[in-house]
């Protein structure tokens, strides 16, 4: 195989929509969980990856190459296989001998299960692996010493192919970052560091909580797939308002991953949770207000100039102009994002012009922020509360349930299963996830009254008349309406009599 | 729904600072200064950064806070019972609550609760959303659920500016789903063999407001393939909800682009092992799904009464020392919350499985299509 840089012919530039770009981070997917974030750069720090036994690999061969193209490690390089399969066909020699239709009845009575049916020792498959044979000549010699192998059935066969290649002939596919791909990786690596936000609840957060490009939400979010998925299903449009406990601006590590160009990134605005919910941090600015440095340090605008140890470093430091220009470019955007930064009283502003939606997914008690934020969220809007645990969610559904906050609240988990379909031997995968955390939606209403004139002959005093008449008296109207409540075939909310 | 609404466009935040990207040119001999200033009037790193020259502009879609004549309102009866209506001047609205007038909440806010004029009983009029929508509709066939729409929109790796191809369109829950992931500048192309309820989608998707984004053909796609709604390879998403999907396979992949997602939601099993059957060859990564919503209700259940101690069943001492221990303790508490005026927290809240959950919806078959050779 040729070496990578000539998938890169000049005369077809690779779209930068369905090609890896240098730069791009995308995922490198050996199966089974095996799943690695590579960038695809020429140069730097990320040029060079460890990768299992395969050792340093340069992810410089990823670039220009489509998604979804297989991917062979030879060499420390990164190559695109010939034939774009992960499990490649094998040239077996006497494969098949009787035909189609085997003469007698495949199964495991004859197996003896003593391991000696491979006949090929470690030592031959090193001396093999000396001489240069490819993964596929190695297998194709496991397959031929294996005295088992004939009498196996054909899907046991190929399930044994598969395995075998797996080992000898690691190949991979190239994965775009996406909310769906990012979130399955980092929940079948660490789901416990991620809350065990599995892919389909996180598609639940985003779709209950109507996230759509123009729509401006409230989030707490300590998990930041959320955040990231928020952004890339907004596609520049809108505002999303990050409240953070943190010292730092969070979520940049998972950000980084799904390639945002500035304009997309541009919805995220932080709220420092200090900022605004902490009266201090209003005397805090007014002090502030009279530390001379500090003003003069805000009151910078563009360009900013160079101090002068800046200058020796651009002096000193830098071997060629890219690097100082690199160096520059990288300063200049620092600067132009923290002036586009939205100052505290514009934050309030988006604050009090109140949120489409709020999305809630952290690891503390959801209870007193739920309570923070709900009167930022403009009534009937959706929102959602996310947490691994039931818990804290059925205090939240508690009460909102109790205090009229909220109606159509719903309680769930997601059940997953994955199916193995093939022909004849459907089934469902032997193992599957337990949990994908818990889900608490419902929508804000209002606390506007509307008056009418009642013209029934009972004319109550306010809703709760209805307890009067028998038929509701077991419990209050408003209860049935919020929902989840005992028993929902009885439920009928302010129904007449 | 707001979401298909036209943008506002208004200057971001960065106009009321004092930042002018294009910096004046300088004459002082400093080198690292003019290089940046090189960098701040060179077009196309701005570009690269996403800003233009006169600073940030925020597109945002304003909300439609207020029922005005003609707009679609939600009316949330009760837990899962849920309806809908294009609110009317003069118009009324019944159902088991009361009867509701129409002028009753037309200029309220959306979110108010509306009490019947004849009755005891009361409503909520919500915005509408597309989970919303799915739950009130009517349903003219079987709908995709909310929790399936919302994994399929995942999984087919939709954003805004997708192009998505849908069949059948049936009751458009899944078309309103789409066409919100894909807006503002995405399209939806729906397709569905019953005439009258082609007609019917196309009506209620002016209506709602999305027909600008979603558009719904009378077509068979299995027969006739997916006609010229988008070139060849055009699509990045499509999504197949037919009673015999693997005849509308080859269309589909035609209409793909490559690393496009493609879905199929079936029923039945033999159905989905038919279909994957056809992807075989032209496919990667194909997965088989199937998700469940498993619901909780919350219960407060009452403590026991403090007056009442039950009975001991170990005299032990060490076991006897530590009731006593506890017994004090509790009489203190007792004591100290009298005299704070509290009265003792009595009730725990508890979660248990709601009695009954829907057992299956579908099969959901995901596949990304291969990108050719070299």
């Amino acid at each position: 195989m040729s070496n990578s840089s000539s998938s890169l012919s000049p005369s077809s530039p690779p779209s930068r929509d369905h090609h890896v770009s240098e730069g791009d981070v995308c995922i490198v997917d050996f199966g089974e969980g095996r799943q690695y974030f590579l960038t695809a750069c020429r140069s730097g720090k990320d040029n060079q990856v460890k990768l299992g036994q395969k050792g340093k690999v340069y992810t410089t061969g990823l670039i220009g190459l489509p998604y979804g193209a297989v991917i062979e490690v030879k060499n420390s390089r990164m190559v695109r296989t010939e034939d774009d399969l992960i499990t490649p066909p094998l040239n077996l020699e006497d494969a098949d001998a009787d035909g189609d239709t085997p003469s007698v009845k495949l199964d495991n009575r004859n197996l003896v299960d003593d391991n000696k049916s491979q006949i090929t020792t470690q030592d031959d498959i090193m001396k093999l692996r000396e001489e240069g044979k490819t993964g596929q000549d190695i297998v194709t010699e496991l397959v031929n010493n294996s005295k088992s192998f004939k009498g196996k059935t054909e899907f046991a066969k190929a399930k044994y192919i598969k395995r075998k290649l797996k080992k000898y002939l690691p190949r991979a596919r190239i994965v775009r970052c996406t909310s769906s791909t990012v979130c399955d990786v980092y929940f079948k690596k660490d789901a416990m560091r991620y809350m065990s936000l599995r892919p389909d609840s996180l598609a639940q957060i985003i779709s209950y909580a109507n996230v759509y490009a123009g729509a401006q939400v409230l989030t707490f979010d300590t998990i930041s797939v959320v955040t990231a998925s928020l952004v890339e299903r907004m596609g520049g449009y809108g505002r999303i308002l990050s409240v953070h406990s943190s010292q730092d601006p969070p979520h940049k590590e998972v950000l980084s991953k799904f390639n945002f160009d500035y304009k997309t990134l541009d919805v995220l605005k932080f709220v420092s949770a200090f900022e605004i919910f902490d009266p201090k941090s209003k005397e805090d600015k007014d002090k502030d207000a009279c530390d001379d440095e500090k003003q003069k340090l805000k009151a910078q605008g563009w360009p900013v100039p160079l101090m002068e140890h800046t200058i020796d470093h651009l002096e000193k430091d830098f071997e060629s102009d890219q690097a100082k220009h690199d160096f520059l470019f990288k300063r200049a955007s620092r600067f132009i994002r923290k002036l586009c930064r939205p100052s505290r009283d514009e934050t309030l502003e988006y604050l009090n012009k109140k949120s489409d939606s709020l999305i809630i997914s952290t690891k503390f008690d959801p209870l007193p922020i739920l309570l923070a934020l709900l009167p930022f969220l403009a009534p009937s809007c959706p929102f959602v509360v996310f947490s691994e645990h039931i818990e804290p969610l059925a205090e939240c559904f508690e009460k909102l349930k109790s205090d009229r906050l909220a109606i159509q609240l719903q309680l769930t988990e997601t059940w997953n299963r994955e199916i193995k379909v093939m022909q004849n031997i459907t089934h469902p995968q032997m193992t599957m996830s337990a949990t994908g955390g818990y889900i608490l939606t419902g929508c804000k209403v209002s606390d506007q009254c509307v008056e009418v004139e009642k013209k029934g002959k009972l004319v109550g005093k306010g809703f709760g008349a209805m307890r009067a008449r028998g038929r509701g008296n077991k419990r209050k109207l408003e209860d049935v309406a919020a929902g989840g409540d005992a028993d929902r075939e009885d439920d009928d909310a302010g129904g007449s009599s | 729904m707001d979401f298909a609404k036209s943008m506002v466009s208004s200057p971001g935040p960065s106009s009321s600072s004092n930042l002018s990207l294009v910096a004046p040119s300088s004459d002082e001999d400093n080198n690292g200064l003019r290089a940046l200033n090189v960098i701040a009037s060179n077009e196309a790193l701005m570009n690269e950064l996403g800003c233009e020259a006169k600073g940030l502009v925020e597109s945002h879609i304003p909300r439609s806070n207020t029922i005005t004549p003609s707009s679609l309102c939600v009316i949330f009866a009760s837990y899962a019972s849920l309806s809908f209506v294009y609110a009317t001047p003069n118009q009324k609205y019944s159902n088991r609550n009361g009867v509701f007038h129409h002028n009753d909440f037309i200029g309220k806010e959306f979110g108010v609760k509306v009490p019947s004029r004849c009755s005891d009983g009361f409503v909520y009029i919500m915005r509408p959303t597309v989970e919303l929508w799915a739950h009130s509709l009517n349903h003219r066939t079987q709908i995709c659920h909310p929790l399936d729409q919302s994994v399929v929109t995942l999984n087919l790796h939709l954003k805004p500016g997708s192009i998505v191809l849908e069949s059948g369109t049936g009751s458009g829950a899944m078309s309103h789903a789409l066409s919100r992931a894909v807006a503002p500048n995405g399209k939806v192309w729906s397709y569905e063999f019953n005439k009258v309820r082609a007609e019917t989608a196309n009506e209620e998707f002016k209506k709602n407001g999305v027909d600008n984004i979603c558009t719904c053909e009378h077509r068979d796609v299995c027969g006739e393939g997916f006609g010229e709604s988008c070139g060849d390879g055009g699509a990045d998403g499509i999504f197949l909800d037919l009673p015999e999907p693997w005849t509308a396979t080859e269309h589909a992949l035609r209409k793909l682009r490559p690393d496009g997602r493609l879905c199929s939601y079936s029923p039945c099993i033999e159905q989905t092992q038919r279909f994957v059957k056809t992807l075989s060859d032209s496919c990667h990564s194909v997965t088989t799904i199937e998700v469940r919503l498993k619901e909780f209700c919350v219960d407060t259940l009452p403590a026991l009464p403090m007056e009442i101690s039950m009975p001991f069943y170990y005299g032990t001492e060490k076991v006897d020392k530590a009731r006593k221990d506890k017994v004090k303790a509790e009489e203190e508490r007792k004591k100290k919350e009298a005299e704070e005026g509290e009265q003792p927290k009595r009730k725990k809240i508890r979660t248990r499985p709601a009695a009954e959950m829907r057992g299956h919806t579908a099969f959901l078959t995901f596949a990304t299509k291969s990108v050719p050779l070299k």
